[in-house]
């Protein structure tokens, strides 16, 4: 089980986070609720290793590469599709035969040899999540993963997500219907 | 500009017949400025890269420090090696004083504040989300700064770029550490100085000219390199 517990993140002058408690158990959905500027997208970074709190105590948190963050607006690598799910891959020491399987999953098989820097919003957030997918997290932090899709990308990365059996941090539930265990609301 | 016209053709002529003093200039200027700047390249490629994404302590004060080291000029760094080298230096036991290997030293001073500062520009441009996209998919700090140094590639080669223009041309550390023995150490630049000092300008120009020729050739295989990549 994951636990925060007291967590501040100050960046200089400015309070990005303060979070008195946190639990995530395994296979827990989580969503995470708050205004802009609550700090939805700092938690999940402090929940993914990449930034380390100011104040406060954890445990639990998994090693890098088994907690995987999926940006709000996921970073692609130069490369096509299927280069940037074969990097992924590989980093998680599997067979890059998989990338087919992780894009028909997406429903971007069609999408394999188009440069990744240049796919649409939802067509970026489907891909993002396969390659987060790919290397079987154990833990994954999804910011906003629903803002600003229409309903066909919505029902795509819900089905994409369905398969996933780990725990899961949801930024912004508001967006979708995931079946959430627990909403932590971050104050304003 | 009839004069400089008639250098010109005679530092052709020169070039055709094939002097060997000056063909070896060539291959003492090549050796030692891709030495110095793949040897620089291991140093500072990594440690500008690791500044730019990671901002460890005093970060500032050393890209002040680079930027500074940036700007000392070649006969400066030529003798600072000389200092180290020189019988009464702290590595004259080595005798390396007026070999390749001093060049290649000084040369790689020269290299490694050009090289790391360039690529701490390039590499602190870059938004949080490419390491951070690396680091979560399960890449150690080496093995994302190694996937951030490909996203910056175009950067990359226009840096190695850069310091191989500077190591090629310059004349203050061949000249210091080198001392433009012929057929040892003699460099293209350190041979139009020393035949301009003769009065021969034409033969002055011939290296003058092979030095633009390499410095072409190199961004051209630069240019070509990239494009293969991309294919």
């Amino acid at each position: 089980m994951i636990r925060l517990s007291n967590i501040q993140v100050r960046f200089g002058q400015v309070m990005a986070l303060t979070l008195d408690e946190l639990e995530l158990r395994e296979h827990e959905i989580l969503g995470v609720a708050g205004p802009n500027g609550s700090g939805k997208s700092t938690l999940l970074r402090v929940l993914a290793g990449l930034l380390v709190p100011t104040a406060g105590e954890m445990s639990g948190l998994p090693a890098p590469g088994r907690v995987v963050l999926v940006h709000q607006e996921p970073y692609f690598f130069n490369g096509t599709v299927r280069e940037n799910l074969a990097y992924a891959l590989r980093l998680a020491h599997r067979d890059i035969n998989e990338t087919a399987g992780w894009l028909e999953r997406a429903c971007a098989s069609h999408l394999a040899d188009r440069p990744a820097q240049v796919l649409s919003v939802g067509e970026q957030r489907r891909v993002a999540i396969a390659r987060a997918l790919a290397v079987h997290p154990q833990v994954l932090l999804l910011d906003e993963p629903f803002a600003g899709l229409d309903g066909e990308h919505r029902k795509i990365i819900r089905d994409e997500l369905a398969i996933f059996g780990g725990s899961m941090v949801v930024a912004a539930p508001e967006h979708d219907h995931l079946d959430y265990q627990k909403v932590l609301t971050l104050p304003g | 500009m009839g004069f400089l016209l008639e250098g010109l053709a005679e530092a052709t002529r020169l070039i055709m017949a094939g002097d060997p003093r000056t063909y070896h200039a060539v291959l003492v200027s090549l050796t030692c400025s891709v030495t110095a700047v793949v040897l620089a390249a291991l140093v500072a490629v990594p440690y500008g890269a690791w500044m730019g994404l990671y901002r460890p302590p005093a970060y500032r004060a050393q890209v002040f420090a680079l930027r500074v080291a940036m700007s000392i000029p070649t006969v400066v760094l030529g003798l600072l090696v000389f200092g180290l080298l020189s019988r009464r230096g702290l590595l004259g036991g080595m005798d390396l004083l007026y070999t390749q290997v001093a060049i290649i030293a000084g040369e790689f001073l020269l290299a490694v504040p050009l090289l790391g500062s360039l690529i701490y520009g390039a590499t602190a441009r870059l938004e949080p989300r490419v390491v951070e996209t690396a680091l979560t998919l399960g890449a150690g700090r080496r093995q994302a700064l190694m996937k951030v140094l490909g996203e910056v590639r175009p950067a990359l080669v226009a840096a190695l770029m850069a310091a191989f223009g500077r190591c090629v041309t310059e004349l203050g550390i061949a000249l210091t550490v080198g001392g433009n023995l012929p057929l040892r150490t003699r460099t293209l630049a350190s041979t139009a100085q020393l035949e301009l000092s003769r009065g021969r300008f034409a033969a002055a120009l011939a290296p003058g000219v092979l030095l633009m020729l390499l410095a072409v050739g190199a961004t051209m295989l630069a240019h070509w390199l990239e494009r293969e990549r991309q294919r």
